[in-house]
C-alpha cells in the first residue's frame, strides 16, 4: 500500500512536470493558461493521494483532501479570471486559433 | 534503498525542475498575463513540494502550511488578474 503511494507520488511530479513543461513551450498565454491549471491540478491530486496511501490516518487524508477541494475550486476560477482579463486587455490570441468567440461577438456589436 | 525511500527523493528532484523551468517563464515571459501564469504554476508547485515533505518527515500538521500557500496564491492570482484587467485603456470610460 505504501509503494503504491509512492508511485502516485511520482506519477503527480511527473504531472506537475509535464505542466511546467507546457507553461514554458506553448506559444500563448492561453495555453500556457489551460496547461497549467489542468495539468497541475491533476498532479496535485495525485501527490495527496500518494501521502494519504502511505500515512493511512485520518488527519492526512482529511488535509489531503481539503487541499484537493481548494485546488479543484480554486484552478478553474483562477484561470478564468485571468483569461478574461488577458482578453480584455487586449493579449493577441495565437496565430493557429481556430475559434475566437469574444472578437466575434465583439465585431457583432 | 526500497521504493518508498527513492520515491520522494525523485518527486522531490522532478518538482524542484519544474520550479525552475516555470521560473523561467516568469522571468521572461512576454506579458504581464505570462507571470501571473508562471506564477499560480509556483505556488501548486510549492504546495506538491510541501506533499512530498510531509511524505517523507510524516508530520502531518504540514499540510496546512499547503492550504495556506495555496489560498495565498488564488488570492494573488486573482488580485493581479482584476489589476490587469483594470489598467487598460477603455475607450468607453475616460473620455466622455
Amino acid at each position: 500500500m505504501s509503494q503504491a503511494g509512492a508511485l502516485i507520488l511520482i506519477l503527480g511530479s511527473v504531472f506537475v512536470l509535464l505542466a511546467a513543461i507546457g507553461v514554458v513551450r506553448f506559444p500563448d498565454v492561453y495555453c500556457r493558461m489551460q496547461a497549467s491549471t489542468k495539468a497541475s491540478t491533476l498532479g496535485i491530486g495525485f501527490l495527496m493521494l500518494g501521502v494519504g496511501l502511505h500515512i493511512r490516518t485520518v488527519e492526512a487524508a482529511s488535509r489531503g483532501a481539503l487541499i484537493v477541494f481548494f485546488v479543484f475550486l480554486t484552478a478553474p476560477l483562477a484561470a478564468h479570471v485571468l483569461s478574461r482579463a488577458a482578453l480584455r486587455s487586449g493579449i493577441p490570441l495565437w496565430k493557429g486559433t481556430k475559434l475566437d468567440e469574444w472578437s466575434d461577438s465583439e465585431q457583432a456589436k | 534503498m526500497n521504493l518508498v525511500e527513492i520515491a520522494p527523493q525523485v518527486s522531490l528532484v522532478i518538482l524542484v525542475v519544474s520550479m525552475i523551468l516555470t521560473s523561467t517563464r516568469l522571468f521572461r515571459g512576454p506579458s504581464l498575463a505570462d507571470r501571473i501564469v508562471a506564477f499560480d504554476q509556483m505556488a501548486l508547485i510549492a504546495i506538491g513540494i510541501v506533499a512530498v515533505r510531509v511524505f517523507i518527515s510524516r508530520h502531518v500538521s504540514l499540510l496546512d502550511s499547503g492550504i495556506a500557500v495555496g489560498l495565498v496564491g488564488f488570492m494573488g492570482t486573482v488580485g493581479l488578474s482584476r489589476y490587469l484587467e483594470r489598467s487598460k485603456k477603455d475607450p468607453g470610460e475616460t473620455e466622455p
